[in-house]
């Protein structure tokens, strides 16, 4: 019995991919198709993330799918993409948002609704694992260093 | 007070549209909660700190909206008790309808109408918010709580031109308003040396703003430049005559990230008052007080920060050591200096927490708030305070 438990819960965390699996597993920024950019460097996406650059090069606005802030993949996606914490881009959104400088944020419940709303929103960017975000009908975007 | 209803009502319209359905995606409601505690071996700082004080809450209740690609408002609730110098009654910190009137390939122009808050420095638009400030308190040489009423927000129009290269982020703003909280005993004891039955009275002022980041977005720099009329208007049998204080004031701030994770801020701030027709009680003259800080911040791990500051004040740079003040006023020298040493953390716990704590040595009583220490020959020039919060988020 022990050991079917043991079994049991092997097969539920390699299914949750509680383990890491290697590249699949990294976090990468997603976009809408119709996002003009292929690569961007690392300061690009913070001021992307952080709505200081707010309009693409075709001149759709671009609009940030975020997680919610208690979302291990935000926190992930902040560290290993952006290389900040959570709480350097959170003050930088803030001292707009509470200045009256307005930037509506998504946020997304789930991978499953950040790549739903990402495809479907023309200037959408936001973030996903690799292993989810590999051929889904969104743009993964290359952060150049 | 009717300019604000009407704008209320305008807000209130503007929710209302068909687009009400589209909420959670085109608007946010958001908010927090800020508790302090300070202990000070000696003097007053927000409350009787010298028995420990937990006189300073802050909390915010906020909504933002966007109708279209080209209109949006946004609006803060704010109470804030802090010691003797504010009581916690509710006010409409922000109330703004920002029109983004064109786009350029990589820059945005527009308009935001309505109660904006005064962008000067990094921090004063949203000083009142903790965890936008860098530390518990900001740097009370410039962020300073005495004269702090007429610098928080104003009502009029602040126009923004932004753009971008591939690293770099330019912003201008050109500011025309009326700042509130000018008719109040603080600031009124803060031009005039006390309340006198009269009124203050702000007329438009005018500002400019430039902000750039640049060096792959290590480097922020910010120069505010600002000319801020102000009339006085007698009250009955009132022996302070109908005379005008100017304060012109220019504002630089720079930003750097020195090594991953350690960055250094430093902010100068220089005023000019300018008192004309207050003889012969106060003859005509222009103050220049002065301040800045350096403040190195380490962003240690995802739960902790930890930051060091050094910050200095004078309420007149040519008289940095007080010794004329005292010589004409018989008050202490210390009352127009500050220097002050600060270290502190901030710990996170989770998305929606922080806790701080913050310890200062202080040389100089100049940012004291005055009526939380009423009794001058109470004040002593070297003491330390000692600053405990818990802050709480939620959007």
């Amino acid at each position: 019995m022990t050991f079917i438990r043991l079994l049991c819960a092997i097969l539920i965390v390699a299914h949750t991919n509680a383990w890491p699996s290697g590249v699949e597993d990294n976090m990468v920024i997603i976009a809408n198709s119709a996002v003009p950019d292929k690569g961007i460097s690392q300061s690009q996406a913070r001021l992307i993330f952080t709505k200081d650059v707010k309009i693409w090069k075709n001149g759709v606005e671009t609009s940030v799918v975020t997680m919610n802030r208690n979302n291990e993949m935000y926190s992930r996606f902040a560290r290993e993409v952006l290389n900040l914490y959570p709480y350097q881009i959170d003050r930088s959104l803030e001292r707009k948002r509470y200045a009256g400088i307005v930037h509506t944020e998504i946020v997304a419940n789930s991978q499953e609704e950040m790549l739903q709303i990402v495809a479907n929103t023309p200037g959408a960017i936001g973030y996903a694992t690799k292993g989810v975000a590999t051929n889904k009908p969104v743009k993964i975007i290359e952060v150049q260093q | 007070m009717n300019k604000l209803r009407t704008a209320s009502l305008c807000l209130a319209l503007f929710f209302t549209t068909p687009a009400m359905a589209d909420l959670s995606k085109n608007g946010n409601v958001y908010g927090f909660i800020t508790q302090g505690y300070f202990k000070s071996t000696e003097n007053n700082f927000y409350g009787k700190s010298k028995d420990g004080s937990f006189d300073f809450t802050e909390v915010g209740v906020g909504g933002e909206y966007t109708a279209n690609a080209y209109l949006s408002a946004s609006g803060l609730l704010l109470s804030r008790h802090a010691g003797l110098a504010d009581d916690g009654h509710v006010r409409v910190d922000n109330l703004v309808f920002d029109l983004k009137a064109y786009r350029g390939e990589n820059s945005v122009t527009g308009v935001r109408l309505g109660r904006n808050k005064i962008p000067f420095g990094f921090y004063n638009a949203t000083r009142d918010v903790s965890f936008t400030r860098p530390t518990l308190l900001l740097p009370q040489s410039i962020y300073h709580d005495h004269s702090r009423n007429f610098l928080i927000n104003a009502d009029g129009l602040e126009a923004y031109h932004e753009r971008w290269g591939d690293d770099t982020y330019t912003k201008f703003n050109f500011l025309y308003e009326k700042t509130n909280g000018i008719n109040n005993p603080q600031t009124e004891t803060y031009f005039l040396g006390m309340n006198w039955p009269g009124e203050l009275e702000s007329e438009y002022a005018t500002g400019l703003v430039l902000n750039h980041a640049f060096n792959q977005g290590k480097t922020r720099v910010a120069a505010y430049y600002g000319h801020l009329p102000v009339k006085y208007k007698p009250g009955q049998m009132d022996p302070m005559p109908a005379g005008t204080i100017i304060t012109d004031v220019a504002w630089l701030s720079a930003q750097h990230e020195i090594l991953p994770k350690l960055t250094i801020t430093a902010e100068m701030f220089l005023p000019r008052i300018t008192h004309k027709g207050f003889g012969p009680i106060i003859t005509d003259r222009s103050t220049y007080p002065m301040g800045w800080y350096v403040q190195g911040t380490y962003a240690h791990t995802a739960e902790w920060e930890l930051y060091g500051r050094f910050d200095q004040s004078y309420r007149d740079k040519h008289d940095k050591n007080g010794e004329l003040f005292a010589a004409t006023t018989g008050r202490p020298a210390h009352m127009v200096y500050a220097s002050d040493w600060t270290i502190g953390a901030n710990y996170y716990p989770s998305a929606n927490w922080m806790i701080s704590a913050e310890f200062h040595r202080i040389k100089g009583t100049a940012f004291l708030p005055a009526l939380d220490n009423p009794d001058i020959s109470q004040m002593r020039e070297k003491w330390n305070l000692l600053g405990l919060q818990a802050a709480y988020r939620f959007r």
